[in-house]
């Protein structure tokens, strides 16, 4: 790949590139070929999501930025095809505002934008430019963009993962994550939605999902991909650090049953509140902590080491739980001596 | 691993080497190793014990642990409970593979141990004691 050259270049020779994932994220429930406008709003509603948004680019404040400066201060980049078409593989917010300034008549020449143009890239170097810009750069495209994105050059355009982990700043882990997540949300949950209820925004959940300890949660209480599909979808799980309370929820019968009746925080709640025999309600704190002390002292070794083996158990929690709750106590009843 | 012998650490090696020859794709095999060259791509927690090399593809068809154990490591509970918590774990996923590695010397003991903490649940995960000179 050559340097570019610095030019500057009307607005209306080049075009918003229809490829790019950020785009084509919102435009994946549209059929047939997106419009101008369609591809406008797109970059405008990707950019307008804050909650997920962790250094994207911001049209309003990118657009207060240009007003402010009088014009961009880096130049977008685009790509000169070999039928002569300038298509912008990098800058398509910039680009569509310039444009926007244009039709609103806002003082200023902005019918010219400047561009560093190449002459015919190879899909490869334009990945690589669209990888450092918007994956580890500092306009960062939002989660599902980028994981789409990658998902696509390591299973469709088969890019080796070496490379793509390279380019991506050599962390195995979030590379991993986001491909992965991107695949199971397209292979378990699109597959239970019709189209317009696919939900880009559930992609945080199927992050979360990645977690060893989510996943085997799910899969040891014998429930599959497909069943978290629905639960994401049906609204029992709502918000991503629910899905990470899968662990304690599934193993319990009780909270287990509730949580596939209602949702997670319902669940939660039978949790924090296990249910308690009539006769141990009624017992005093003196014999309570004497049944303890007695519980204690004759726990087989083989349901130690059983405990030991398993620091999730509830048995493991609720003994924790019963130890801070005791210091607390014993703290107290010390304070006056 | 952190603080481990040279012995362990030369383990790691010769099973990180293994698991990518055996294991390579045409897309690659993204692997993680309790390892100072691999940084910050250490190998997640499973069950509570971190493996010494976890691999997989992408999107995932396999999954690979592999565990590397010295004479020492042997003599502790905790590294029974660590090898079953990796079995238990690969018995979930399909096409799951664990690799025990030892020094050649230990690999009858290796092949003891692989017995007893087997069961029915762990069939579907293919086991190999791999017994390095």
């Amino acid at each position: 790949m050559g340097a570019g050259k610095l030019t500057l270049l009307p607005i209306n020779a080049v075009e918003l590139d229809r490829t790019n994932p950020r785009i084509r994220r919102f435009l994946e429930i549209h059929q047939g070929e997106p419009t101008y406008d369609q591809i406008a709003l797109a970059l405008d509603v990707a950019g307008s999501d804050s909650a997920d948004s962790q250094g994207a680019t911001a049209p309003e404040k990118l657009r207060n930025s240009i007003l402010t400066n009088g014009g961009i201060m880096q130049p977008i980049i685009v790509n000169k095809q070999p039928d002569s078409r300038l298509v912008c593989i990098e800058g398509n917010t910039r680009l569509y505002i310039y444009r926007s300034f244009v039709s609103e008549k806002i003082d200023g020449d902005w019918t010219k934008i400047p561009a560093l143009v190449h002459e015919g890239l190879e899909a490869q170097d334009v990945d690589a430019i669209r990888l450092q810009a918007h994956l580890v750069g500092p306009r960062q495209w939002d989660a599902y963009s980028k994981a789409k994105y990658l998902w696509e050059l390591q299973y469709k355009e088969l890019m080796p993962i070496d490379r793509i982990i390279a380019f991506c700043g050599g962390n195995k882990r979030d590379v991993t994550t986001a491909i992965q997540a991107y695949a199971d949300m397209e292979h378990y949950y699109r597959a239970i939605c019709v189209a317009d209820d696919y939900d880009t925004e559930k992609y945080s959940g199927f992050v979360e999902l990645q977690s060893t300890k989510v996943k085997d949660a799910i899969l040891k209480a014998g429930f599959s991909l497909t069943d978290f599909s629905h639960w994401i979808a049906k609204g029992n799980i709502k918000n991503l650090e629910q899905v990470r309370k899968l662990p304690r929820i599934l193993p319990d019968k009780k909270a287990r049953d509730v949580f596939l009746k209602k949702d997670v925080k319902a669940a939660l709640d039978v949790l924090e509140k296990p249910e308690l025999s009539g006769t141990l309600k009624a017992a005093s704190i003196s014999q309570l902590a004497r049944a303890l002390s007695e519980a204690i002292d004759s726990i087989p070794y083989a349901e130690v080491l059983r405990l030991r083996g398993s620091p999730e158990d509830d048995a493991v929690r609720y003994i924790n739980d019963a130890l801070e709750s005791l210091q607390g106590l014993v703290k107290d009843l010390n304070a006056g001596s | 691993m952190s603080g481990e012998s040279a012995q362990h650490v030369n383990l790691v090696e010769r099973l990180v080497a293994t698991v990518e020859q055996r294991h390579q794709t045409t897309r690659g095999i993204v692997v993680f190793a309790d390892h100072h060259s691999f940084g910050v791509n250490q190998p997640p927690t499973i069950g509570g014990y971190k493996p010494d090399v976890f691999a997989q593809d992408l999107p995932e068809t396999f999954r690979v642990i592999g565990e590397a154990k010295t004479p020492n490591d042997f003599r502790s509970d905790r590294s029974l409970h660590q090898i079953e918590a990796f079995l238990n774990h690969l018995a979930l996923y399909a096409n799951s593979t664990f690799y025990l590695a030892v020094p050649w010397f230990l690999k009858g003991r290796a092949n003891f141990v692989i017995r007893d903490l087997s069961r029915p649940e762990h069939k579907s995960v293919k086991i190999s004691v791999l017994p390095f000179a």
